[in-house]
């Protein structure tokens, strides 16, 4: 069973809608002790840090997701705001975030001249020679495959162990997070079509 | 490497799909959730979906758009009738990405300044409803006549929104071409990403405008619908390959 958590600011309609696609079991979750009996847990997020953070605190789900991380017997995956939320802070907000994998949150404008935010498709460049022990291990990226980008934050790992996929907008930037069994992507696998169904496969059907 | 957008755009009346000219004498095509499955097949960049009763109505279809999101792997933005933040909540919740703002924001940016604060940029669209005078050069919003382009474009950018979205209302329908003097002119104004819409007349005309100015994205409406000017429907889109492959890259 997948959780999928629903605090009101993030599209659980296309995840689930997806899920239910690749004949995965999936549930809304809006409080901790739902987290106890599913095997997967997905923080989706379409919104503003700060108010993510204050979401997941109201809900109890934010010390609830770092005790899931910690104790690492589930795996989990965060969908642009909620990969954000995975890190320690972003520039969007004045909020900590969950702090599950070290990286911080930066805004595009104060780096880059191309306009944001990156919208639209593009590539992800997983690192090789790497074992994630998580479905990243399972996830075959062709040439062909392209993610779909909406975000004017991106996120940056001074911590190279836990970068993952690098994509290409006027700078590399981070576009997958990953440490044990927690993933944060910054695109949306959900709305990335043929290319975010198979990673959506991979998370769904990895065993640890 | 990243990809500038061909985007179906989609006109809803009622419960049914319809084509326009100009934004009047509205043709019904079809059923909105099968052309959805249709372009979702095609795997196409992302859809626009525009209801056009939905803000003299005050009425803002969520049941048909929620069955029509269910339908798409792929991006979806809406426009009409959003007039307050439940209105957002629940078009994101039903799986929309963007929200596109119009005549809410003729009097006042306090939605989207609240909407922005709590969904974040990325999420809110801005749109111009663009007409010509019928006397005299240029170009004037349609359903705000005493505001200049510019100035709400600034509004916009102000309130903090990450799109605008030009919609061409003279051309809508009329293969006439898109504007490209148009399209030049909001880019140059305007920081954020561009989409114009409105009076394409094929996919070489999208595809030249995005090569020839800093538009990120185009939306296509009866290029897409109909077989071709005065012939019946035919829901078509460009095979993906042939779009990476004459769409110049954007660095």
């Amino acid at each position: 069973m997948i959780g999928v958590i629903d605090i009101g600011v993030g599209n659980v309609g296309s995840v689930i809608a997806m899920l239910e696609y690749i004949g995965s079991r999936s549930c809304l979750i809006d409080t901790p002790s739902q987290l106890d009996s599913i095997e997967k847990i997905i923080l989706p997020g379409v919104g503003a840090f700060d108010t993510g953070v204050s979401l997941l605190k109201e809900s109890g789900l934010y010390e609830a997701i770092q005790k899931a991380h910690e104790k690492n017997q589930q795996d989990i995956l965060g969908i642009c705001l909620g990969a954000q939320l995975l890190g320690h802070c972003s520039e969007e907000g004045t909020k900590s975030g969950l702090g599950c994998i070290d990286f911080k949150t930066l805004d595009f404008r104060r780096r880059i001249s191309l306009r944001t935010p990156h919208m639209g498709w593009n590539r992800v460049e997983l690192c090789t020679g790497k074992e994630y022990n998580n479905f990243l291990d399972n996830l075959n990226l062709s040439d062909d495959d392209r993610f779909y980008f909406v975000h004017r934050y991106y996120m940056e790992c001074q911590n190279t162990g836990v970068h993952a996929a690098a994509t290409m907008y006027e700078r590399l930037f981070c576009s997958v997070v990953s440490c044990n069994r927690t993933v944060g992507v910054q695109f949306h696998p959900e709305k990335s079509s043929l290319s975010g169904l198979k990673l959506m496969k991979a998370f769904a059907s990895h065993v640890s | 490497m990243y990809h500038k957008r061909v985007c179906p755009t989609l006109l809803i009346s009622g419960d049914g799909l319809v084509k326009t000219k100009r934004f009047k004498r509205p043709n019904y095509i079809g059923d909105p959730i099968n052309t959805l499955k249709i372009f979702n097949e095609k795997q196409v960049d992302e859809i626009i979906i525009l209801d056009i009763d939905a803000w003299k109505k005050s009425h803002v279809q969520f049941e048909l758009l929620k069955e029509i999101a269910s339908e798409a792997f792929i991006p979806l933005s809406y426009g009409g009738g959003l007039k307050s933040m439940s209105d957002l909540d629940y078009i994101f919740k039903i799986g929309f990405e963007k929200a596109i703002i119009n005549r809410a924001a003729a009097h006042s940016s306090y939605l989207i300044k609240t909407a922005v604060k709590k969904f974040g940029s990325s999420s809110i669209i801005g749109c111009l409803d663009v007409t010509r005078p019928l006397l005299g050069n240029g170009y004037r919003l349609r359903h705000n006549k005493m505001v200049k382009i510019s100035e709400m474009i600034r509004l916009y950018e102000d309130a903090g929104v990450g799109e605008i979205l030009v919609v061409d209302s003279d051309r809508d329908g009329t293969y006439a071409g898109l504007d490209v003097e148009l399209a030049e002119k909001v880019s140059k104004y305007c920081k954020l990403p561009v989409t114009i819409a409105g009076g394409t007349s094929d996919y070489n005309d999208a595809i030249n405008l995005l090569n020839t100015t800093d538009v990120q994205a185009v939306g296509v409406g009866s290029a897409f619908i109909y077989r071709a000017q005065g012939q019946g429907v035919l829901i078509n889109y460009p095979d993906r390959s042939l779009l990476r492959n004459r769409i110049r890259e954007y660095v």
